[in-house]
């Protein structure tokens, strides 16, 4: 029931290396996150922060480094493999879900990885743990199992994904703004049941923000990418001692130093 | 009687050709990539069973056909999947393909009769006619009177059987794991990927599924007229298209077992509406453009309906 | 993507069609208050082409000249060879006395479609009955006229011109069943009597012209192509290519000839028209199609393009044109329809 420590040594990536556009996206990035813990994670556009979840979840592959998940090399699985360990839930809600089909059918799709050996994919057993799952979340989505997933608000669907991504029980969970595009009271209400999930089952997670009050709030650590690297590291009373306002500034000295440079 | 006569046969063709119907939904709706294949694997399926039949095996010559058609399928997913080409090209290719090897399987020629070389009473080299299911099964209505006395009820009749079982195996398999998985590809590859499920083989599986559909089609084409010709197989894809299309404007989208039976009422539908075109004296150019714009109306229904349903309740937009 | 895919086939036009409109026959619509003893007569076509065209029209007023009451429907399938059974069904519900289908597939179809019926047919223009499947035991009801060109004859025509001809080429449609029939023929001929050929086919007329100068560069001394009804429509791309070469066209059918072939010992589709018009007034009268093997040729037609000829060069003796009627003179004239 709990995650696995997550290792990135040494990743690198180029783009289009060798042409005017060349950019390294990540430059020998290390990471070392034990088991369990909730890291946020900051940083501006084209730091780095979407190519570095991608390398991991396997849709890109490093020119150089490695990733290990728990005690086993990963950089060279492929993408549906590495999916059997780990989940990514995304900004737009309807990224990760199958729109014509009902929400216990994109659960059942969800738990393949898991689920008991019957036939039909939608069976009584499996419904059975949903409706438990649902329920949890206090949004009355248990009884709205055979909606078709296009019919939910974007909140809804948000944590019917959040569910989907977790209830396989991952060994690491990945989030890229995943409240982002909620509204003020739905995002609350999304982000509340993923610490909650996430505490409960002790799955290590990364998610990525740009809300200096929950990078710091939420979790217990927080780490800033600029160019490729991690530049900021913050856990324990240092993180504490942060506001979200000191934390802005360093944001954006980054930034300026990047444009004076 | 005249009319319950033509009514017949236009029914007993559209159910011939609703397997077809049946595969071209499969990847037009549900797997939503066009797919080209299917007018070489509809003459790929004929000209298998043909070759089966003449062997004498007249039922083994329908899986014969069928497998037939899930090959060519695998080839133009292994195209798509593995070489990355468009669907739309990989289906022209293997289609283009699949001409040379039709003719191969018809020994060279390019019309094929299902009969094979015996002897008769008196010693002489004789051409028997090869027994084929619709043969057969119509042995079993010798000296009946009425309705189906009629070789097109027969025809019907037992094309109705099949149908009948195949949409009903469908609607289940399409509920089951490997069903919803290759579903789900059609909706979002990515989410499939994300359940770790392998989407190049889901979309392999519908590939073939679709693909041999569309060759039982064929196969059981060729049974019924007795010959298997390489002309056979012009414009099939574009007759599924309107099938399917028409099935679903008029029987409405009611879910995934609905979509299947109202691609079987599309086909149905369809060869009736051509079948009415030549009874009326319309002059040969004029019924394929009566055929297009059917087309035509079927897609703007949707348009239509929603027009006015929006006009009722003053512009609110959903 | 979807959208565009269906558009595309809308473009394309679907479905299938067919014609009423004959020369100078009526509709199939039975008029019932006529008296029972109107003979219905339906001709089908799988498409519309000046060989079989000749062949119907050739049928239409020989049979409306016999002084007989006879009604007769026209149908054309337009390409489409899943609008035969259909055309068929129509046929046969609304109680046709005779058909005469067109070409091997139409034949085919008929078969089927008037299985169990005593419904006599009347084929048209099919080459090889046999492998066709009309001349069974279960074929009680049907006889016809076959267009079979016989292999020696195509031999001895090119021959006939060029006594020192190496090399043959053949040029045919894959999917032409009699073309295809035709040149198997041929080429069996040619194994037996140790005559070399090369043999080019096409899927469609696009690759005609790549096909005849692929034949050209591997030396051949002569083109022969049978009555091929997609080739005969293009006679004007296959005849530049070879003559520029210098390279003479044979070809199986007078039509092809009128547009440009060289030479023919073919099929004269008028005069299969009218063996058909005599069978069908046989069966009218009371002949049971049992007793009716079917027929081929009588006559074979010979007919030869002056134009043509000056084309490529030709410098044969007059000897080799003794027998042959001229269908296009040398300053382009045609007889071709009188």
């Amino acid at each position: 029931m709990s995650g696995s420590t997550l290792s990135v040594r040494g990743l690198t990536k180029r783009f289009e290396a060798g042409t005017v556009n060349e950019k390294l996206a990540l430059d020998h990035l290390d990471l070392e996150v034990p088991a369990g813990q909730f890291v946020t994670v900051l940083g501006s556009n084209g730091s780095g922060k979407s190519t570095l979840f991608n390398t991991i979840l396997g849709r890109l592959s490093p020119d150089s480094g490695s990733i290990l998940l728990g005690e086993e090399d990963i950089t060279r699985q492929k993408d549906y493999q590495r999916a059997l360990n780990m989940s990514c839930l995304y900004q737009n809600p309807l990224r990760g879900t199958a729109p014509t089909m009902t929400l216990e059918e994109n659960l059942a799709l969800a738990y393949t990885r898991k689920a008991s050996k019957s036939f039909f994919a939608v069976n009584r057993r499996d419904n059975a743990y949903f409706r438990d799952l649902l329920a949890t979340l206090n949004m009355g989505l248990e009884d709205r199992m055979k909606t078709k997933m296009g019919l939910l608000s974007g909140g809804q669907r948000q944590a019917a994904s959040l569910l989907m991504a977790t209830v396989a029980q991952p060994k690491l969970l990945l989030l890229d703004e995943h409240t982002a595009a909620l509204d003020p009271g739905a995002a609350e209400k999304v982000m509340e049941v993923t610490e909650e999930i996430v505490t409960r089952d002790k799955i290590t997670t990364l998610m990525i923000t740009h809300d200096m009050d929950y990078a710091l709030s939420v979790g217990s650590r927080t780490i800033m990418l600029d160019a490729g690297r991690v530049v900021l590291d913050l856990s324990g009373e240092e993180r504490k001692k942060m506001t979200a306002g000191a934390l802005a500034e360093l944001f954006y000295a980054r930034s300026r130093r990047k444009r004076n440079a | 009687m005249v009319y319950l006569s033509m009514l017949i046969s236009a029914l007993s063709q559209g159910m011939l050709y609703a397997p077809m119907a049946l595969g071209v939904f499969v990847t037009f709706r549900i797997l939503k990539t066009p797919d080209l294949t299917v007018d070489g694997s509809f003459v790929f399926g004929m000209t298998v069973c043909a070759a089966v039949t003449i062997a004498g095996h007249p039922v083994l010559a329908l899986l014969a056909g069928t497998a037939a058609g899930a090959l060519a399928g695998f080839f133009t997913a292994l195209l798509q999947t593995k070489l990355r080409i468009e669907p739309i090209l990989s289906g022209i290719l293997v289609a283009a393909g699949l001409y040379t090897v039709n003719y191969a399987v018809l020994g060279g020629q390019s019309n094929l009769y299902l009969q094979y070389d015996t002897v008769n009473s008196a010693g002489a080299a004789v051409k028997a006619a090869s027994p084929t299911i619709y043969k057969n099964f119509s042995a079993l209505f010798a000296g009946t009177e009425g309705v189906l006395a009629d070789s097109n009820a027969q025809v019907l009749l037992l094309t109705l059987i099949i149908v009948a079982a195949l949409t009903a195996g469908l609607g289940v398999f399409f509920f089951t794991r490997p069903g919803m998985a290759i579903r789900a590809t059609g909706d979002n590859e990515e989410m499939v990927r994300s359940s770790s499920i392998n989407a190049d083989l889901t979309r392999t599986a519908g590939v073939m599924l679709a693909n041999a559909l569309v060759a039982l089609s064929g196969a059981l084409l060729c049974q019924q007229q007795r010959y298997a010709d390489l002309n056979c197989g012009s414009s099939m894809l574009v007759m599924g298209l309107a099938s399917v299309i028409i099935g679903q404007v008029l029987f409405g989208d009611r879910g995934m077992v609905g979509g299947l039976i109202s691609a079987v009422g599309g086909s149905l539908l369809y060869r009736i509406i051509i079948q009415a075109a030549y009874q009326v004296d319309m002059p040969s150019y004029a019924v394929k453009l009566l055929s297009t714009l059917i087309v035509v109306a079927a897609l703007a229904v949707p348009l239509v309906r929603r027009k006015l349903a929006r006009g009722q309740r003053g512009g609110k937009a959903q | 993507m979807a959208s565009a895919l269906v558009i595309a086939g809308i473009l394309a036009g679907c479905g299938s069609s067919s014609s009423n409109s004959a020369p100078s026959g009526t509709a199939s619509s039975g008029s019932a208050a006529s008296a029972q003893e109107t003979y219905k007569v339906a001709i089908v076509q799988p498409m519309s082409h000046t060989s079989l065209d000749q062949i119907r029209d050739t049928i239409v007023s020989k049979l409306e000249a016999s002084g007989k009451s006879i009604e007769i429907a026209t149908e054309n399938a337009n390409g489409d060879s899943t609008a035969l059974s259909t055309i068929l069904s129509n046929c046969k519900a609304e109680g046709v006395d005779l058909v005469v289908p067109i070409a091997t597939s139409t034949a085919q179809s008929a078969k089927t479609v008037f299985d169990g019926d005593s419904t006599p047919i009347v084929f048209a223009a099919v080459s090889d009955p046999t492998a066709a499947g009309l001349t069974g035991d279960d074929c009680q009801y049907i006889t016809g006229v076959s267009n079979n060109i016989p292999a020696a004859e195509i031999v001895k025509l090119i021959f006939n011109f060029q006594p020192d001809c190496q090399k043959i080429g053949f040029l045919y449609t894959s999917s032409e069943a009699n073309s295809v029939s035709t040149i198997n023929a041929a080429k069996a001929y040619c194994d037996q009597e140790g005559i070399a050929y090369e043999e080019v086919s096409i899927a469609n007329l696009s690759e005609l012209q790549t096909a005849a100068e692929t034949l050209i560069s591997r030396g051949v001394d002569a083109l022969y192509t049978g009555n091929d009804n997609s080739i005969a429509s293009a006679m004007a791309t296959y005849t530049d290519v070879a003559y520029a070469a210098g390279i003479p066209v044979y070809c199986g059918a007078d039509s092809m000839v009128a547009d440009g072939g060289f030479a023919t010992i073919g099929v004269n589709y008028v005069q299969l028209g009218e063996q058909v018009a005599d069978l069908v007034l046989k069966v009218m009268d009371g002949a049971d199609p049992a007793d009716l093997p079917y027929e081929t040729l009588s006559d074979y037609a010979k007919f030869v393009n002056l134009q043509a000829a000056g084309r490529f060069g030709a410098d044969f003796p007059d000897s080799a044109y003794e027998g042959y009627d001229v269908l296009v003179e040398e300053d382009g004239t045609s007889h071709f329809g009188a």
